[in-house]
């Protein structure tokens, strides 16, 4: 261990600083204007999906019998009887009449009680911004186009793939085999909106972050149905050896709007279906399970595979929510043939909508850490309360008040920690547009 | 007075000619309602608002010649006008080129009639006589978007879809026939309707499924 602590931790810090610095949080009211709906039929509030927003995004951004909700009719790249001249013409398709752009902006005022900082509040105003852009290019092709900023460290970002759907639908069944090319894995691991582009709260969750899998170019066959969803990827790897990371997620969704954003008792005509008591409520119970390996340099000579395993759960009920996820992650280094401690992380929170646009949340997240002697600040055990309140003052305005409190985290007052894990308080303001 | 007595026998005589005339009229308009039916009824799927359907009778025993005035469909702005174009078979079509932009009409594989009336350019009318019962898809070579449909029939008792999905098929001979619908996005088995003189008979789709 003691010949790769050094430059491997730091190796460990700069990968895992590099995945703070961008907040892929996705809200695209590019498809507000599309449908001419307001953002919370599918965000309560943004960036978290509602049940009909789930299922329009895994609908390739489309709604059922979706050509009959379109109010910003695209422009036609040829009738849909130009299938029957193939190959003798370019099968037809569409794209969106007005550019489906829409532009995401973070910003928060944070202050931090503890630490060796000499300056305890900071003003992010802005903290980040991203220039989104998605939609449909016909029936059965979408494309999501992110582009990311963040003032903290000048970074910069890019995301963007492409998705067919609709594989072999006569064989399979619609929507049952897709495949999606570009910066994939990140929206399907995990509970949606624990992972960055949905997340309820505004401060990233521990449990996303000690997972420290981010998106990576590449391939992902994904499908669902009524009551299930799937997604298996691979995609680069942080590794400069030849070696690729691949992932695995199967969900159930027991109750309420199904994923293919059908009600089983209504008919497939019904289209925009939802809670007749609120967009917001979902009577329901979903669960997930996830498996990831990857391969990342810590540094030039050193590399090594890491292992995450993950299972998850939310019910809804009425104004209630209550989540829950763990996660247990091995690291080892294929290099020195040594294996890293092994982390079971772990987080609950329960959410409560005491109005559609004022959401109290309270969350624990906890990481333990096996065979360590906790001297490395990435491999000691840390907990953490965060309470907070969201206020949406308009649909695609978001205020929230939050606070973390470590309960544990040995390494809170040292100089070099990472300012993200000191106890604080934060008020900060979202928009889309 | 001379003047005063011929304007009354002008008026009298005019009036001893029209009461018969309109009684003649009410009764042959009579007459014309207790010798047909009607076919009325409603398409219940949110499609038909955006995408009209077509509902006609398959068969009515008789000869329906084509009308002697040509059918016009047009090409302007891009579009063919009308979108759907239900004619009687025999029918011949003139396409006119109302754009300023070279136009082309033709029909692809699967259409009940084959044709492919070339490019022409402003101001050019182009005919073509449909006699074979079906659906012509129309495209245009030169603006793939573009799109139109001619559905040849083989009696003139059909209609159009309005808004609501409603419909109503006027002056149909007492018989047993075959209802068909079409539509662009839409398919729906054909209903059998026994229509009666005098009567209306209604007939409701709602077994309607996409179109692969």
């Amino acid at each position: 261990m003691k010949k790769m602590s050094l430059a491997s931790y730091v190796g460990i810090l700069t990968g895992f600083l590099m995945l703070l610095s961008v907040h892929n949080v996705w809200a695209i009211p590019a498809f507000a204007r599309k449908y001419q709906t307001s953002c919370v039929t599918c965000h309560a509030p943004f960036p978290t999906l509602t049940a009909v927003g789930e299922s329009f995004r895994l609908n390739g951004y489309k709604l059922p019998n979706d050509e009959l909700y379109v109010k910003d009719k695209p422009v036609s790249m040829g009738a849909e009887a130009y299938k029957k001249m193939f190959p003798d013409s370019v099968w037809p398709s569409d794209i969106p009449w007005m550019p489906p752009v829409s532009i995401l902006v973070n910003s928060n005022i944070t202050t931090n009680f503890n630490g060796p900082e000499t300056k305890k509040t900071k003003f992010n105003l802005p903290s980040d911004a991203s220039i989104l852009a998605a939609g449909t290019l016909g029936d059965d092709i979408s494309f999501f186009t992110e582009l990311a900023f963040d003032n903290a460290d000048s970074s910069s970002k890019v995301n963007a793939w492409l998705m067919y759907q609709g594989l072999g639908s006569k064989l399979f069944g619609d929507n049952h085999l897709n495949i999606k090319a570009g910066t994939v894995g990140d929206q399907e691991l995990g509970l949606p909106n624990a992972r960055n582009p949905g997340k309820f709260s505004n401060s990233d969750y521990l449990y996303h972050q000690a997972l420290a899998i981010d998106s990576h170019p590449g391939m992902e066959l994904n499908g669902f149905g009524q009551i299930w969803r799937y997604a298996a990827g691979i995609v680069e790897s942080d590794t400069t050896q030849n070696k690729k990371d691949y992932y695995a997620a199967f969900s159930l969704k027991f109750g309420g709007l199904g994923y293919s954003g059908i009600n089983s008792k209504s008919a497939s005509e019904e289209g925009i279906s939802s809670s007749p008591t609120g967009y917001w409520r979902d009577d329901s119970i979903r669960m997930g399970v996830f498996a990831y390996r990857g391969f990342k340099d810590k540094d030039p000579d050193n590399a090594e595979t890491y292992d995450r395993f993950g299972g998850d759960i939310r019910v809804n009920y009425s104004d209630l929510s209550l989540v829950g996820g763990y996660a247990y992650g091995k690291d080892r280094s294929i290099t020195f043939n040594e294996d890293f401690p092994e982390q079971n992380i772990w987080f609950g929170e329960v959410d409560y909508y005491i109005f559609p646009w004022l959401i109290g949340f309270s969350r624990y997240e906890s990481i333990t850490t096996s065979n360590s002697d906790n001297s490395d600040e990435n491999y000691s055990d840390r907990a953490r309360i965060v309470p907070g309140f969201i206020l949406l003052a308009r649909a695609n305005v978001k205020a929230t008040l939050e606070a973390q409190f470590y309960t544990k985290d040995k390494f809170a007052t040292a100089a070099d920690h990472d300012t993200s894990f000191y106890n604080n308080m934060s008020f900060s303001l979202n928009w889309a547009y | 007075m001379k003047k005063r007595q011929t304007l009354n026998n002008f008026v009298y005589g005019f009036l001893l000619l029209l009461v018969p005339t309109i009684f003649f009229l009410m009764a042959s308009d009579i007459l014309a309602q207790e010798g047909s039916g009607k076919i009325q009824g409603v398409i219940k799927s949110p499609y038909v608002k955006r995408f009209p359907a077509l509902i006609f009778i398959d068969h009515v025993d008789g000869t329906y010649p084509p009308p002697a005035e040509k059918v016009h469909v047009s090409q302007k702005d891009l579009l063919f006008a009308p979108h759907i174009n239900p004619i009687l078979n025999g029918t011949t079509v003139d396409f006119t080129n109302d754009d300023t932009v070279v136009h082309n009409v033709f029909t692809p594989p699967g259409s009940a009639s084959g044709f492919n009336l070339g490019n022409y350019g402003q101001g050019v009318a182009k005919s073509y006589t449909f006699n074979n019962l079906g659906v012509s898809t129309l495209l245009c070579s030169v603006h793939p978007e573009m799109v139109a449909f001619v559905i040849v029939l083989q009696n003139p008792y059909y209609a159009i879809s309005d808004n609501a999905g409603n419909f109503l098929i006027d002056n149909v001979p007492p018989g047993t026939y075959q209802i068909k619908f079409w539509n662009e996005k839409l398919e729906a088995p054909p209903q059998s309707v026994t229509v009666v003189a005098g009567k209306a008979e209604t007939v409701t789709f709602n077994d309607l499924k996409k179109k692969d």
